[in-house]
């Protein structure tokens, strides 16, 4: 059995929480986020033989007036860019924290989560951005907190990128 | 190659191989002595045990020659002890020794320490406050023990990869209280973050405790993890450095484990006796006065239940014994043992069905019948009053005969059939007890009374004077009286006898009545009063109210002229005679 830690990055109100409450049970008040601005999970994933102990960072939305703070993401072994896809700026919000990251940890795998499904006729995001981006290497998902679609997968990705990074 | 070599040692045929001789022979000479280096083995052993030393010192730093020698040093070790383990044993002798000893030591001295405390509070004033606060809380009362006595405990011990976050360890004083240890672990790191973020603080500072309350955390920083310490009270100065030291030999240890961290804490398993030892408990210890004050109630206290048990103790055991002396007393039962056994009363012998009910002879002696054990073996006693009970079920006898015995005999007097007796003859040694059985009819006293009270003395009319030849009735009625006066002076007793003085009905009241009266008296004059001192005697003067016959003839009416003998027997003169 190995832990990892992983963070959960994105703009404001683009479903991180509800994306790990989706996920795992809390043991702490959502309250943290808007006071230490970080909230921490755990949840417990198998990557084929390997059990993996994902040590989730919640960190509080990135906007106006709150920051991420960068010593939050040491350490990490990858992270969730998470993006509103009813919202195009939340994909440039998730860009930029996408460089912060690596300009702190380094080249960890990440994944970027497209949020929000379950809203397609409120679709913002352009096909053309998303082909860029893959094309860039990067893995996308598209999830949907409400209805649970895909968030397992999202977070599985993760694991199974890390260990192969490993 | 061999081939090669040992062809110049053969004598050189030609002026060619002397020439090869004079330009290779130091080369040949020197091949010559490195091929013995590589193929003879003692050389080989002589020049490897000669660097070998220094190649292990080379590379003790590295951790690989240790991983490579590890198994074959196990599988030696597991060897040596399978062949023998004494040599391994008399090696280990100097050190297992003063550990075993310091091990035990330590446990007895937790042992006894936990025990002193325990018996110091569980008498003091205090400790009855502190019972009543776990009462009104619903607290155990071990903990509330704890927190009062308390000086500091350290309650979990968190070992934390500095740089991820992520727990390498965790220990707790309380089985269980290890829940979500990982992610305290990780929460405690970004509490620190934000900290030291917020305040700007140097590189190297960071928050070293938080305090909440009863409890704190104490942090201790190291350059790859962190050492976290969950204290409730208040610590010495002192912990500090045991923590710090702690963590100190665990970068001493597991330095490259911690750099090379990458998820697996396997490996910190190894750092758990480290951080046992940061597991730290003070409890406050009371004044010796108030210790010498609490030993001195408490043993007050032991010397009063002493007493009041000493004292119950020996009044149950007066009870017992005058409960004991009352089954003695009692027909029908035999005591073989009475004893006190684990605290009950134990006794134990025979009792006849009939006998008393033994439990019903526990009340009034006060003790409780549920602390009394009784084991009764039946049997049939030959006490009088068993043996007349059970004739009494066997023999069915007729109205008016009773029984008695005595030595064997079973006696039963009054009226009966001659078949009765013939059957209870034939029946009554059957019950234990009884040889034989006699039947003696109707009791003394009460033949005696009949036979007074036939008597009828005549008289003249309007006279009081005896008609003549009556002698041998008054000397029949004599004689009975003077065996009635005998019967009772033997018993004790009293008769009584009234000489009743009738009338025939001619003539009126108030000229009967006194001739009555003079025919009675006339009847007492002519017995031994003096003799007769157990009897009682009177007269009567009943005129015409009793006659004999109906008075309607002569014959009849010189009947009635007459004094007869009324005689009452004492109420207990008739069973007495019985049971004789």
């Amino acid at each position: 059995m190995i832990q990892s830690k992983i963070c959960m990055l994105g703009g404001f109100g683009v479903g991180k929480t509800s994306l790990v409450s989706r996920f795992v049970h809390s043991i702490f008040s959502d309250k943290y986020l808007t006071t230490v601005g970080v909230k921490i999970e755990k949840k417990s994933v198998a990557v084929g033989e390997q059990q993996v102990d994902l040590i989730i960072w919640d960190i509080y939305g990135e906007d106006d007036f709150q920051k991420v703070r960068a010593s939050y993401l040491r350490g990490s072994s990858g992270y969730l860019l998470v993006a509103d896809g009813t919202r195009r700026e939340t994909l440039a919000t998730a860009r930029a924290l996408q460089d912060l990251a690596q300009s702190v940890i380094g080249r960890v795998p990440f994944v970027l989560v497209l949020n929000k499904t379950d809203l397609a006729h409120q679709w913002e995001l352009p096909e053309s951005d998303l082909v860029d981006l893959a094309t860039g290497g990067w893995r996308i998902v598209r999830t949907s907190a409400k209805s649970g679609t895909n968030v397992e997968a999202a977070f599985d990705a993760l694991a199974s990128s890390m260990l192969t990074a490993r | 190659m061999a081939e090669t070599l040992e062809k110049p040692r053969e004598p050189a045929p030609d002026r060619f191989d002397e020439l090869r001789s004079l330009i290779v022979g130091p080369e040949q000479r020197e091949l010559r002595t490195l091929s013995a280096h590589v193929l003879d083995p003692s050389v080989q052993v002589r020049d490897v045990s000669r660097v070998l030393p220094d190649a292990i010192a080379l590379h003790s730093k590295d951790s690989q020659l240790t991983r490579v020698l590890a198994p074959t040093i196990e599988d030696a070790l597991t060897a040596s002890v399978r062949r023998d383990p004494r040599p391994l044993a008399d090696a280990l002798f100097p050190v297992m020794g003063p550990a075993i000893r310091k091990a035990i030591a330590h446990t007895l001295a937790a042992m006894m320490d936990s025990l002193n405390r325990t018996v110091e509070q569980s008498i003091s004033l205090r400790a009855l406050q502190w019972r009543w606060t776990a009462f009104r809380t619903g607290k155990p009362f071990g903990e509330i023990v704890l927190l009062n006595t308390l000086q500091y405990r350290v309650e979990q011990v968190f070992l934390i990869h500095r740089e991820t976050g992520l727990l390498l360890q965790h220990l707790s004083a309380d089985l269980g209280a290890g829940h979500h240890a990982d992610q305290i672990s990780a929460m405690l790191t970004a509490i620190r973050d934000f900290v030291s973020d917020s305040f700007h603080t140097g590189g190297s500072d960071s928050l070293d405790a938080l305090r909440i309350g009863e409890l704190s955390v104490l942090v201790e920083q190291g350059p790859h993890a962190v050492l976290a310490c969950v204290v409730r009270g208040t610590p010495p100065p002192d912990v500090h450095a045991r923590f710090e030291s702690a963590l100190e030999s665990i970068h001493l240890r597991f330095g490259p484990a911690l750099e090379e961290f990458r998820g697996d804490a396997a490996p910190f398993e190894a750092a758990r006796p480290l951080l046992e030892a940061c597991l730290l408990s003070q409890y406050r210890t009371s004044a010796a006065s108030g210790s010498y004050r609490r030993w001195a109630v408490a043993g007050i206290v032991l010397l009063a239940i002493a007493a009041i048990w000493g004292f119950i103790r020996i009044r149950d055991g007066r009870r017992f014994e005058t409960y004991v002396d009352r089954l003695r007393a009692q027909p029908g039962i035999v005591v073989v043992s009475a004893e006190r056994a684990g605290g009950r009363f134990v006794v134990s012998g025979l009792r006849d069905p009939l006998a008393a009910d033994p439990t019903s002879l526990v009340a009034g002696t006060g003790l409780s019948p549920d602390t009394i054990d009784a084991r009764w073996q039946p049997y049939q006693a030959i006490d009088a009053a068993f043996i007349t009970t059970r004739a009494g079920d066997l023999l069915r006898p007729p109205p008016g005969v009773s029984f008695s015995y005595h030595d064997g005999v079973l006696t039963a007097t009054g009226p009966a059939r001659p078949r009765w007796i013939a059957d209870s003859e034939r029946l009554a040694p059957a019950l234990a007890g009884v040889r034989r059985f006699a039947f003696e009819g109707v009791a003394p006293e009460v033949r005696l009374r009949q036979s007074l009270e036939s008597t009828v003395l005549l008289f003249p009319r309007g006279e009081a004077r005896l008609i003549p030849n009556q002698e041998a009735v008054i000397q029949a009625a004599i004689d009975g009286l003077a065996e009635l006066n005998d019967l009772m002076r033997a018993r004790g007793a009293r008769a009584r006898v009234d000489l009743l003085g009738h009338t025939d009905a001619d003539g009126t009241e108030i000229e009967n009545a006194p001739l009555s009266r003079r025919r009675a008296e006339t009847v007492r004059a002519l017995l031994p009063i003096g003799r007769l001192d157990a009897l009682d005697i009177d007269v009567k003067a009943l005129a015409s109210t009793e006659p004999l016959t109906p008075g309607d003839t002569e014959d009849s009416k010189r009947r009635n002229r007459r004094v007869s003998v009324r005689v009452a027997l004492p109420a207990n003169a008739a069973q007495a005679g019985r049971t004789r």
